[in-house]
C-alpha cells in the first residue's frame, strides 16, 4: 500500500481513526484538526493503526493529547510502543532561566571588565617588551640563538612578497595627492607648489604610514594567525617541552625580520611616491620630469626623508609585537584565532596612528 | 516492504590525483539495519561516507537513496531523508545546543518557536543528555556530550537514515559503550537505518548487523559471523588479531548470556 500523502481524521465510528503521515511536517496541521475533533463529544480512543508514518514529534503530540484529554491511544504495532516508550521516558523539564541583570548593572560590569582587561594588556605589553630586550641581547651575545634561517624566511614573507603591493599603493597615493593638490592650488595660481605638497607629504607621512598600515594588515595578521594555529595544535606547548623557548623561535625572528623589512619597504614606497608625483606633474602642470626632480631636491631636505624613515622601525616593532602577543593569547578553540587576528590588526593600526601623532608633536617641538 | 533497499552504491570510484581510493565500490543498505564501514587508516572510509551523502562528487559511479540519485535530491529532501554525525561533532560554536538542534527545524518547517524549543528539548532527552544542556554552548561540553548533542541535531527532523562518522572515537570505553547502546536503542525505537564508519571493534561487534570492509579499494560486505570465516588476508588479520579476537569473544559471551 502506498502511503497517502497528508494527514486525515476519520470520525465515522465512535473512535478517531488517523490516516496518512503524522510527522514533523504535518504535526501543526494535525494538532489543529485533532483539537477540533476532541473539542466536541470526546471519543473513547484515538486509533493510530492506520498511520503510514509516525515520528517522535507525532508521538509527542499524541502523548500530550492523551494526558490533556484523558483519551486512550490505540495501536497494534510494536514499533509504535517503542516510540511511545522513548517519548515518555524523555525528561523535558526545562530549568528556569536566570533573571537577566538590569541594563545599568551590565554596563557597569562591562566597564569594569574592560578596565581590568586594559590594565592587564598594558602589563602584558610591558612584560613582552622586557622579554624581547632580554632575548635580543642574549641572542647578540651568542648568535647561535639568532635563528638566522627563520629571520630570512620571514624577511621573504613580510618584505619581498610585499614589494608589488606596497609600490603600487605608494604610486596611487601620489597620484591622488597630486590631483587634490592641483585642484586646490590652481585657483590661487600656486599649482607649482603641488610638487612641494606631494614630495613633503610622501616623505614625511604618507610613505611610512600607509606602508605600516598595509604591513599591519598583511603581516601582523599573519603573525597572529600562524602563532595562534600553532597554539591551538599544542605546537607551542611541544616546543616548550622539548626545551626550546617559544619566544626565541616564534617571536624574535618575526620581530627582527619586520624591523629590517619595514624601513626598506618604506624606502621603496618613498621612491615610488616621488615617481608617481613626477608623472602626475608632467601631465597636470606640464613640468618635465628632470625639472620636477630638480624641484624635489630643493624643497625636500634630508630631514624630511629621515623623519619618515626613523618612524619605520618603531612601527615595525609595534606591529610585530602586537601580532605576536595576540597570537600567544589564542586559547584552545579555532574561533579564538579569528577573534585575535581581528583584534591584532585593529590594535596594530591604532597604535601606529597614535604613535605617528606623538611623533608629529615631538618633531614640531624639536623644530624639524 | 520491511527489508527493502534504502541506499545503493553502484561502481563508485574516487581518486585524488593519481591515487585511487575506491575502485568500483558497490553495495546496498537495507532499511532498518545497522552497517559498520571499516578499513585500515587511509583506506577512504570517511571519503566513502562523504560521497554517499553527496558532500563529495565521486569520479564515477552512482549513489541512490530511496531510489533517487544523490545529485537530484534537494537540500530540503536530504535534510528530511538523512542526518549526519560528523567526527568532531561539527556543532555550530556560536549557538547553544538547543539552537543547533532548532536550526534545521527553523529552516525546513513552519513550526512556531515554542514547539521548536520543545522538540529540541525532546531530542536532547532522547540522546540521554540532561535538560539543562540545551542552554549550553558547544565549548562547555565534554567530548561525549558533544557527540550526543551532535546526534540530537542529526535527529532533529526524524530522518530515515543516520550516517555516523566514527561516533565513538575519542570517547572513553564507558562513554563509548553507552553511545553504542544509544545507537542500538534509536535503531530499534525509531526504525532508523544507520550507517557508521568505525575504528572501534567493540561497537562493530556490539551493534552492527553487517560490516562493509574496504579492502584493496573494493568493498566486502557481509554479516559478522561470515566475515570471521573470510579467507582474505587483510580481513583475517583484522578479525583475528588480538583486539579482534577479544571483541568477537566479548560479543559472543554477551549474546550467549542474553539468549
Amino acid at each position: 500500500m502506498v502511503a497517502a500523502p497528508g494527514f486525515t481524521i476519520d470520525t465515522a465510528s465512535g473512535n478517531l481513526r488517523l490516516r496518512g503521515t503524522l510527522d514533523i511536517y504535518h504535526v501543526q496541521q494535525a494538532k489543529q484538526q485533532l483539537e477540533q475533533a476532541l473539542a466536541g463529544n470526546a471519543p473513547a480512543a484515538i486509533d493510530i493503526s492506520g498511520l503510514s508514518r509516525l515520528d517522535t514529534v507525532g508521538a509527542l503530540l499524541l502523548r500530550q493529547l492523551e494526558e490533556k484529554h484523558r483519551i486512550k491511544i490505540a495501536h497494534s504495532k510494536p514499533e509504535y510502543a517503542e516510540l511511545f516508550k522513548l517519548v515518555a521516558k524523555a525528561d523535558m523539564t526545562l530549568p528556569k532561566p536566570k533573571k537577566p541583570k538590569p541594563a545599568w548593572k551590565k554596563w557597569l560590569m562591562g566597564l569594569g571588565k574592560q578596565t581590568v582587561a586594559f590594565y592587564q594588556s598594558a602589563i602584558e605589553f610591558t612584560a613582552f617588551l622586557g622579554q624581547a630586550c632580554v632575548t635580543f641581547s642574549r641572542s647578540v651575545l651568542s648568535p647561535k640563538h639568532l635563528r638566522f634561517t627563520d629571520i630570512m624566511h620571514h624577511i621573504g614573507e613580510t618584505g619581498i612578497d610585499a614589494i608589488p603591493i606596497i609600490t603600487t599603493m605608494a604610486f596611487m597615493i601620489a597620484v591622488v595627492l597630486a590631483y587634490q593638490g592641483v585642484a586646490q592650488l590652481r585657483p590661487l595660481g600656486a599649482e607649482n607648489l603641488t610638487v612641494n605638497l606631494v614630495a613633503i607629504s610622501v616623505l614625511r607621512e604618507m610613505g611610512v604610514l600607509l606602508t605600516a598600515i598595509m604591513v599591519a594588515g598583511r603581516s601582523g595578521s599573519a603573525f597572529t594567525a600562524q602563532i595562534g594555529v600553532m597554539k591551538v595544535r599544542e605546537e607551542v606547548d611541544a616546543l616548550q617541552v622539548i626545551g626550546i623557548k617559544p619566544f626565541e623561535v616564534l617571536v624574535m625572528p618575526r620581530l627582527i625580520a619586520l624591523i629590517i623589512t619595514l624601513p626598506l619597504l618604506t624606502f621603496m614606497a618613498d621612491i615610488m611616491g616621488l615617481f608617481g608625483g613626477g608623472i602626475m606633474s608632467m601631465h597636470l602642470i606640464d613640468i618635465p620630469f628632470s625639472s620636477y626632480m630638480e624641484r624635489v631636491r630643493v624643497v625636500a631636505h634630508g630631514d624630511d626623508f629621515l623623519v619618515g624613515m626613523i618612524k619605520a622601525p618603531v612601527f615595525a616593532f609595534l606591529i610585530a609585537t602586537v601580532g605576536c602577543i595576540h597570537g600567544m593569547r589564542v586559547s584552545g578553540s579555532a574561533e579564538s584565532v579569528g577573534r585575535e587576528t581581528t583584534a591584532s590588526v585593529v590594535n596594530a593600526i591604532f597604535l601606529v596612528l597614535g604613535t605617528d601623532a606623538l611623533f608629529s608633536v615631538l618633531f614640531e617641538k624639536m623644530g624639524i | 516492504m520491511k527489508k527493502d533497499i534504502i541506499v545503493s552504491i553502484e561502481g563508485l570510484v574516487n581518486r585524488f590525483g593519481k591515487q585511487i581510493v575506491h575502485d568500483g565500490v558497490s553495495f546496498t543498505v537495507k532499511r532498518g539495519e545497522i552497517i559498520g564501514i571499516v578499513g585500515g587508516s587511509g583506506s577512504g572510509k570517511s571519503v566513502l561516507l562523504k560521497s554517499i551523502v553527496g558532500l563529495r562528487k565521486p569520479d564515477a559511479g552512482e549513489v541512490t537513496i530511496e531510489g533517487k540519485a544523490i545529485g537530484d535530491i534537494t537540500p530540503a529532501e536530504s535534510a528530511a531523508l538523512f542526518g549526519v554525525l560528523f567526527q568532531q561533532g561539527a556543532l555550530f560554536s556560536s549557538m547553544t545546543v538547543a539552537n543547533n538542534i532548532m536550526l534545521p527545524l527553523r529552516e525546513h518547517t513552519d513550526l512556531p518557536e515554542k514547539e521548536q524549543r520543545m522538540i529540541a528539548q525532546l531530542k536532547i532527552a532522547m540522546v540521554g543528555l540532561p535538560p539543562e544542556t540545551g542552554a549550553k554552548y558547544p565549548a562547555e561540553l565534554s567530548g561525549g556530550m558533544v557527540k550526543r548533542a551532535s546526534l540530537a541535531r542529526a535527529l532533529a527532523l526524524d530522518p530515515d537514515i543516520l550516517f555516523l562518522d566514527e561516533p565513538t572515537s575519542g570517547l572513553d570505553p564507558m562513554a563509548a559503550s553507552a553511545f553504542d547502546q544509544l545507537v542500538k536503542e534509536l535503531n530499534q525505537s525509531l526504525g532508523a537505518t544507520i550507517v557508521m564508519v568505525t575504528h572501534d571493534l567493540d561497537s562493530l561487534f556490539g551493534v552492527c548487523d553487517r560490516a562493509a570492509i574496504i579492502v584493496d579499494k573494493k568493498i566486502v560486505i557481509d554479516t559478522l559471523p561470515k566475515l570471521l570465516k573470510n579467507k582474505q588476508p587483510w580481513i583475517q588479520e583484522y578479525f583475528h588479531g588480538p583486539r579482534g579476537r577479544a571483541a568477537a569473544m566479548a560479543s559472543k559471551e554477551k549474546s550467549h548470556g542474553n539468549g
